[in-house]
C-alpha cells in the first residue's frame, strides 16, 4: 500500500504496467503437461516445446521463467500410473529412474544435463544383476483430484504424483529446442519387494512442468509414500520401515463355517477371504497400517460382512479410509473410499453384504463347485495412519482378528480363542463365544495361501487327509497339510483369478 | 565380499501348539448338520453323509489351529560388530523363493529387532544385510526353522 502511494504521487502511474510485466508473467505461470509421454516400455523422449494442450505455447522464454520460479531448477511431475500387482495398489505405486538427460540446443551449442534429484530412493537390483544399487524413485497413487492454488494449473483435478528436479545453471532464453529423455529402471518383476514394487509397465506415464507452488504442494503431499517399501533418502537412510504380514506377496487365507453355533458340513468354504497387512514404523513405533484382500470363494446362502479387527492400545488415535472394488475394476465402488476413524482398536469393516457383491450369475455359491468356472471376486484395501506411533509390541500380533457377521443368524464368527466384539450380535445375548464346537474344532481358520478350499459339502478332513493328524498332533506333524489337498475334492482358484 | 560368519537370532515367540497334552481318541460327535447349500437345493458334489473325517474326531482343547509361527528376528552384537560404524545397511528377511517379510534400512548403531509371521511349513528363512553405499551383500544367513 505504501509503495503504491509513492508511485502515484510521483506521477509514474502510466509506466506502471510496463514495470509490472515481468512479475505479471511470473504470477501467471501455470503448470502444464507435455504431449509426449514416458511410454509403457519405460522410455520417453519429451519435447519440452510441445505442450499437451495445442492452445499453449512453450519456448525458451517460458522454460526460463519456470527455471527462475524454481530457483535454478526445471521441476517436472510424473503421473505414476502402474497396474495394481504385487504390493503396488491404487494407494501406492512406484517406479525407479535409471537415467534422465535434459538436452538443450542453443544457437551455438548443445548442452546435456544428466544430474537429477528425486524425493525418494531405494536399493534395487537392475534386471539381470545381483548387485543392488541406490536408485532415485518416484512414488504416487491413483488419486486424480489434486488441487493447485492456481486455477490455470493443469495440476488441478489431475493425478500428478512425484517431482523430478533437474538443476540448470544457465539461462534458457535463447533455446532453440529442448528434450527430456527419461528411462525407468528395468527390474525383475517377479522378484519380491522392493524390486516388485518399483517395476514399470502396462501404461504410459504422463509428465508435466511445475511451478514452484505446485512443486511444493506435491512435495508436501507425498502421495503413496507412506505405503511404499524401502523408501530411503539419498544417503540410504530409511524413512519408513515396513513389516509385511504374512509377506510382501503372500496372503493369509481366512476360511469360515457360517452355521455357528452348529458345526455345519465343515467344508470351510462358506466364505474364503485372502488378506495381507503391512505395518509401517517410523521412529519408535507403528505409524501406518495398510492392507488389502480378495474375496475368493463363497459357498453359502447366508449373507456376511467381513471385518478385520486389529487390536491397538486404548490410547491409539488414527484415521484412514477403506476401498472396495468390484471384480476386475480399478475404480472403487460407488460410496468408496469410506473414511474411518480409530480410537483404540481398529475394527475395519472391509466387505459389507457380501451376498450382494460376490455371485456367480444368480447363484450365491461362487468357486465352490467342481463344474463352476472360476470367478474373480471383489477386492478391498484399507489404510490407516496413527496420530502417535504405537510401540510394535502393543499392536496385537498377526493374523489379527478376521471375523464375519452373519446377517441371517445375527452371529459373529471369529477364530478359536477370540471374543465377540459387536454390540449388536447375538453372541453377547446368548453368552456364546468360544468359537469352538463340542469337539473343539473351530468355525474359522487362518491358512497360508497354498490352500485351495474344499468343494461344497466336502469335509475338510476328506479334502486334506493329513489335517486330522495335524490337529491331533497339536501341530507337531503334518505342518504342510494344506499343501496336499485331494485333487477332486478341492477347488483350484489360481492367484490370477483373485 | 564373502558372506561373513556370525549369528542371526531367531526366537520362536509363539506358534501353533496349544497347551494341552490331550490327544483324545476319536470321540464320536453327531453327524454334521445339513449345510445351507442342501437347504436351498443347490447341487452338491458329494453326499454329505460321507463327510465324517473331522466330525468323528476330537481336537485338543487348547489347540490354536494357527498355521503360522511368529519369530523374533534380531541382529546380534556379533554380527553388528562386522559392520562399519555409522554406515547405512539394508536388512531383508525373506523366504528362499523371494517372499519378503521384512525390509528396512538400519545403521549398525541400531539394535534391530522385530517379529515376523511365517507359515509353519516354512523350513528356511533367509536374512541378508546389504551395504547401501558399497552395493555389497555383507551378511547372508539361511536359518533352518
Amino acid at each position: 500500500m505504501k509503495k503504491r502511494s509513492m508511485l502515484k504521487s510521483s506521477g509514474l502511474k502510466y509506466i506502471l504496467p510496463c514495470l509490472l510485466l515481468p512479475s505479471l508473467a511470473h504470477s501467471e505461470l501455470a503448470s502444464f503437461r507435455f504431449k509426449d509421454n514416458i511410454r509403457s516400455d519405460g522410455v520417453g523422449t519429451i519435447n519440452l516445446f510441445t505442450p499437451g494442450d495445442r492452445g499453449k505455447k512453450s519456448n525458451g522464454a517460458l522454460l526460463e521463467a519456470f527455471r527462475n520460479d524454481n530457483g535454478g531448477n526445471l521441476v517436472f511431475a510424473v503421473d505414476i500410473s502402474e497396474p495394481s500387482s504385487g504390493s503396488e495398489t491404487p494407494t501406492s505405486q512406484g517406479v525407479a529412474l535409471e537415467y534422465v538427460t535434459l538436452k538443450l540446443t542453443f544457437p551455438e551449442e548443445v548442452v546435456s544435463y544428466n544430474s537429477f534429484i528425486t524425493p525418494t530412493y531405494s536399493f534395487l537390483k537392475r534386471a539381470g544383476s545381483d548387485v543392488p544399487v541406490l536408485y532415485g524413485t518416484m512414488i504416487g497413487d491413483a488419486n486424480s483430484n489434486r488441487v493447485s492454488s492456481n486455477a490455470n494449473s493443469e495440476l488441478n483435478g489431475s493425478s500428478w504424483d512425484s517431482v523430478l528436479r533437474i538443476p540448470v545453471d544457465r539461462s534458457l532464453e535463447d533455446l532453440v529446442s529442448a528434450e527430456l529423455e527419461v528411462g525407468f529402471l528395468p527390474v525383475d518383476k517377479k522378484a519380491g519387494d522392493p524390486e516388485g514394487f518399483y517395476d514399470f509397465g502396462g501404461r504410459d506415464e504422463i509428465i508435466a512442468l511445475l511451478t514452484a507452488n505446485d512443486a511444493t504442494s506435491l512435495d508436501e503431499l507425498v502421495p503413496g509414500r507412506a505405503f511404499a517399501p524401502l523408501v530411503l533418502d539419498e544417503s540410504g537412510s530409511t524413512l519408513t520401515t515396513w513389516t509385511y504380514l504374512p509377506s510382501s506377496t503372500g496372503y493369509y487365507i481366512a476360511s469360515y463355517e457360517d452355521l455357528y453355533p452348529n458345526r455345519g458340513d465343515y467344508d470351510f468354504n462358506d466364505l474364503v477371504v485372502a488378506y495381507q497387512v503391512a505395518l509401517g514404523s517410523e521412529g519408535d513405533g507403528v505409524k501406518h497400517i495398510r492392507g488389502n484382500g480378495h474375496l475368493i470363494a463363497r459357498g453359502a446362502a447366508y449373507d456376511h460382512d467381513w471385518h478385520l479387527l486389529i487390536e491397538l492400545p486404548e490410547w491409539a488415535v488414527g484415521h484412514g479410509k477403506t476401498l472396495f472394488f468390484e471384480p476386475g475394476s480399478e475404480a472403487p465402488l460407488a460410496g468408496y473410499p469410506k473414511d474411518i476413524a480409530v480410537l483404540g482398536s481398529a475394527n475395519l469393516l472391509l466387505a459389507e453384504h457380501i451376498a450382494d457383491q460376490f455371485m456367480d450369475g444368480t447363484s450365491t455359491y461362487v468357486n465352490t463347485f467342481e463344474e463352476q468356472t472360476v470367478q474373480q471376486g471383489p477386492r478391498f484395501e484399507f489404510s490407516l495412519t496413527l496420530d502417535v506411533p504405537v510401540p510394535a509390541d502393543e499392536v496385537a500380533p498377526a493374523p489379527f482378528d478376521p471375523f464375519i457377521y452373519v446377517h441371517e443368524t445375527g452371529y459373529e464368527i471369529h477364530l478359536a480363542g477370540k471374543n465377540p466384539v459387536l454390540g449388536h450380535s447375538r453372541n453377547r445375548l446368548d453368552g456364546t463365544g468360544s468359537f469352538r464346537d463340542q469337539s473343539n474344532f473351530p468355525f474359522a481358520m487362518i491358512i497360508p495361501d497354498d490352500f485351495e478350499p474344499p468343494l461344497a459339502a466336502i469335509d475338510i478332513g476328506l479334502a486334506y487327509p493329513s489335517f486330522v493328524e495335524y490337529v491331533e498332533s497339536e501341530g507337531a506333524s503334518q505342518k504342510d497339510w494344506y499343501q496336499r489337498g485331494v485333487a477332486n475334492k478341492v477347488k483350484k482358484i489360481p492367484f490370477k483369478n483373485w | 565380499m564373502a558372506p561373513a560368519m556370525g549369528l542371526i537370532l531367531i526366537t520362536t515367540l509363539y506358534g501353533c501348539g496349544g497347551g494341552s497334552d490331550s490327544k483324545s481318541e476319536s470321540t464320536p460327535t453327531s453327524a454334521p448338520s445339513e449345510s445351507v447349500s442342501e437347504l436351498i437345493s443347490e447341487p452338491t458334489a458329494t453326499d454329505i453323509k460321507t463327510t465324517t473325517a473331522v466330525a468323528s474326531r476330537q481336537a485338543p482343547a487348547d489347540f490354536s489351529f494357527s498355521n503360522y509361527q511368529h519369530l523374533l528376528v534380531s541382529v546380534p552384537d556379533a554380527d553388528l560388530a562386522l559392520l562399519t560404524p555409522g554406515r547405512q545397511y539394508v536388512l531383508k528377511v525373506s523366504e528362499p523363493e523371494g517372499e519378503v517379510f521384512l525390509l528396512t534400512s538400519v545403521t549398525n548403531s541400531q539394535l534391530f529387532e522385530t517379529s515376523v509371521s511365517v507359515p509353519l511349513a516354512l523350513s528356511t528363512l533367509v536374512v541378508d544385510v546389504f551395504d547401501v553405499l558399497a552395493s555389497e551383500l555383507v551378511i547372508t544367513r539361511e536359518i533352518a526353522l
